[in-house]
This record gives C-alpha cells, structure tokens and sequence, in this order.
C-alpha cells in the first residue's frame, strides 16, 4: 500500500470505529502534519454508522415476500416437469418414427437413395464448347514412286482383274491400266515430273517382264 | 465469517423449507438494504425475490452446502451493482427530483433523505463497501471477503466515500 493510502485505510478504520489503539496513535501522529486527514477524519461530525443508523430509524417498511416466492418455485418446478415431459414425448415420439421407418423398411430404401448418386447429377453444370475450324487447303503433292513399286502394283492390279474375270465371268470393268496408273508420275533427270500416261505404262510393262516369268506367283504387295 | 451468520443448517428439511424460512428471517431487511442501495421500492422487491429464487436453486442443486447471511448480501449486492451498471449504461430514467420516493411518506425524514442523496453520488464499489460496512453491519474484514477485497482495501473505499458523502451533503469541515 503506497504511503498516505496507508492513512486512508486508517481514516476508514476509524469511520467505522474499528481501529485499534496502535492505529490510532499512528493516524493522530500522522494528522497532526495532514489536514486533509484531519479532516476526513471528522467527516461528517458524528460517525459514520451513528449517521447511517440514525438515518434508517424511520424505516418501517416490512414487505411480504413469503408467497411471491413460493409462487415463484411452484412455477418453476411446474417448468421443470413440463421440459422434463415435452423432452421425453419429443423423444418417444423421435424414437416411435425411427423405429416404424426401419421396420417398414423407408429407412433403408432411403439410405440407398442418398447412397447412389447418379452421373448425370453434374451434367447440366458442365459446358462443353465446340470449335468450328474450316478445313485447311492442302495442295496434293505429285506422287513419286519408283518404277519397281508401279511395276509390283500394276502387277498386282493385273493379277486381281485376272482373279475377278475368272470369278464374274466377265471383263474387270471400266477400270484401265491406264486408269490405275493415272495420277503417278515419273521424276525426269532434271527433277521435274511427268505425268505421260503411256509413258508410265510401257515402262511398267517392260519391268514386269523383266523382273518377273509367267510361272512366278504374284507377290502379295506390300503394306503401306 | 462467523458461525453465527449459516443459515439453513437444518437439512432434514427440504429447499423449499429452507428458502421459506429464510425468507421469514431476512426478507425485511434485505428489502430495505435493497431499497437504499438502488433507491428504488419496486425494483428492490424483485431483487429480494431474485435472491431468495437463487438460493433456492443452489440449495436444490447442493443440499448439504451451508448457506450463509453473507451469501445473501453478497448476491443481493452483485445482482444490485449489475442492476446500477445497467442503468448507467441506459442513462437515467427518474428524475432527480423524484430521489426519494422510493421511501414512504411516513419514513421521509431529513436524515434517511440526505443519506439517501448522499449515497447516490458514490460509485457503485463505494457505495457497496459503505452499505455492507454501515447498512448491513458487517465489519470491513467480513465485507471484505464478501466482495473479494482485503480488509484495508474497503476501509480506504469507506474513506473515500465519506469524501465525496461530505461534498454531496455541504459539511464543512
């Protein structure tokens, strides 16, 4: 306690006349020098409680409480039983529901129900976008092939009319040697292709003679 | 706290009995600290009943805790400071002139009226330290541990509400 709450303490100790005789020779000591405990010290001029009881003689007011409170605990024990009723009904009544809906076999049929979830729960929720690009130009480029190739797929095309002629009973159609080989072109010395038709065909002829005798089965072509 | 002050030691009989016989012995004079305390009749009997109602609750939660006078007024002063706190908090709602009526006219003398104006100038832990001390005739020490503050601590209170009783009253030294 710092130094003149000390001697407050003590003004208070002898407000309500509890000081002992040591506080009090201490406090005249220190009142001697302080005023302002001097003062405090007298106060009011009577003490505090004489004041206080003086002041509360005339009080004759003697209110009944007995039955507000006896009414208040009657009401709140028939509080008590009526959370204590309504839990229990809210309970029997849970209870009641739960087992008539497992017996009846509800809940279970709701537990799958909840259980599965199908895939198009999701499908409105995604956004598919399409991109519509035209198709880019592609220039053909002339086919080059060497004469070996052409020679082994005229060959082969020759064998298959053959096949089909002996299968139909007629000619193979309007297809031509000439249409087979259309479209191929042969790669001159200097680089540059021809497209000669005629030119294709005699010498694909000429390399199937000398590559391959009418005895020799026709090879099967290759795979692309 | 002295044996003197347990109540309600007699535990063969139920709360209920132990409230009512509480009442019989107290309610006056807790009404009327009540009363001083927060100047205000109606309001002090709601309190009284507030603090019979919660030793009743205690005593049904714990029949064998020993209930004591100090337990009363200490409830009685928490639910009364909580109550002025709240006033304050609201701002004042009776006019001053009007401090006072809460006595009835045959208990308006100049000294219960003066006490009573002086006592509403002091802040609540003032005034709950010189209401416990004077009012209800505890010493500092009991009051003390009712209001969880040592001894020396509520004397300095008791000092300092003089201090401001005297200014509100215009006593000279």
């Amino acid at each position: 306690m710092r130094g003149h709450d000390r001697y407050e303490a003590l003004v208070g100790a002898l407000l309500l006349d509890e000081a002992t005789a040591g506080e009090r020779a201490e406090f005249a000591a220190h009142a001697e020098g302080c005023a302002r405990c001097r003062a405090d010290a007298t106060s009011l001029g009577v003490p505090l409680r004489d004041f206080v009881e003086a002041a509360s003689e005339h009080e004759t007011w003697r209110p009944s409480l007995a039955g507000d409170v006896r009414a208040r605990i009657a009401e709140s024990r028939q509080k008590r039983v009526r959370f204590a009723v309504g839990t229990l009904g809210y309970a029997v009544a849970a209870s009641l529901v739960i087992n008539v809906a497992f017996v009846t076999g509800f809940a279970g049929r709701a537990i799958d129900a909840l259980r599965v979830v199908p895939d198009f729960r999701y499908a409105t929720t995604q956004s598919i976008t399409l991109e519509h690009r035209p198709p880019a130009a592609v220039e053909p480029a002339p086919a080059m092939v060497t004469i070996d190739r052409v020679a082994r797929r005229v060959t082969h095309v020759r064998e298959e009319r053959s096949q089909q002629k002996i299968k139909t009973g007629e000619t193979a159609g309007s297809r031509s040697t000439s249409d087979v080989i259309e479209g191929l072109a042969i790669l001159n010395d200097d680089g540059s292709a021809t497209r000669d038709v005629a030119q294709i065909a005699r010498r694909c002829a000429s390399a199937v003679d000398a590559v391959f005798t009418p005895e020799e089965p026709c090879p099967s072509p290759e795979p692309r | 706290m002295e044996n003197v002050y347990v109540l309600g030691i007699d535990r063969a009989l139920d709360a209920e009995a132990r409230v009512e016989r509480l009442v019989h012995e107290h309610e006056a004079k807790l009404a009327r600290y009540l009363r001083r305390f927060i100047n205000d009749r109606e309001v002090a009997l709601d309190l009284t009943q507030d603090v019979f109602f919660a030793a009743f609750r205690m005593l049904r939660a714990d029949p064998n805790r020993p209930l004591t006078a100090g337990w009363l007024y200490k409830t009685a002063t928490n639910h009364a400071i909580s109550l002025l706190r709240r006033q304050k908090r609201r701002g004042p709602t009776v006019p001053l002139e009007d401090a006072g009526s809460a006595f009835r006219l045959d208990e308006r003398c100049a000294e219960s009226l003066d006490l009573q104006k002086a006592l509403g100038a002091l802040p609540h832990e003032q005034l709950a330290c010189v209401m416990l001390t004077t009012y209800a005739g505890y010493s500092s020490a009991e009051a003390g541990l009712i209001l969880g503050l040592s001894a020396d601590a509520v004397r300095q209170r008791v000092c300092r509400a003089m201090r401001s009783m005297r200014t509100a009253l215009g006593v000279t030294a």
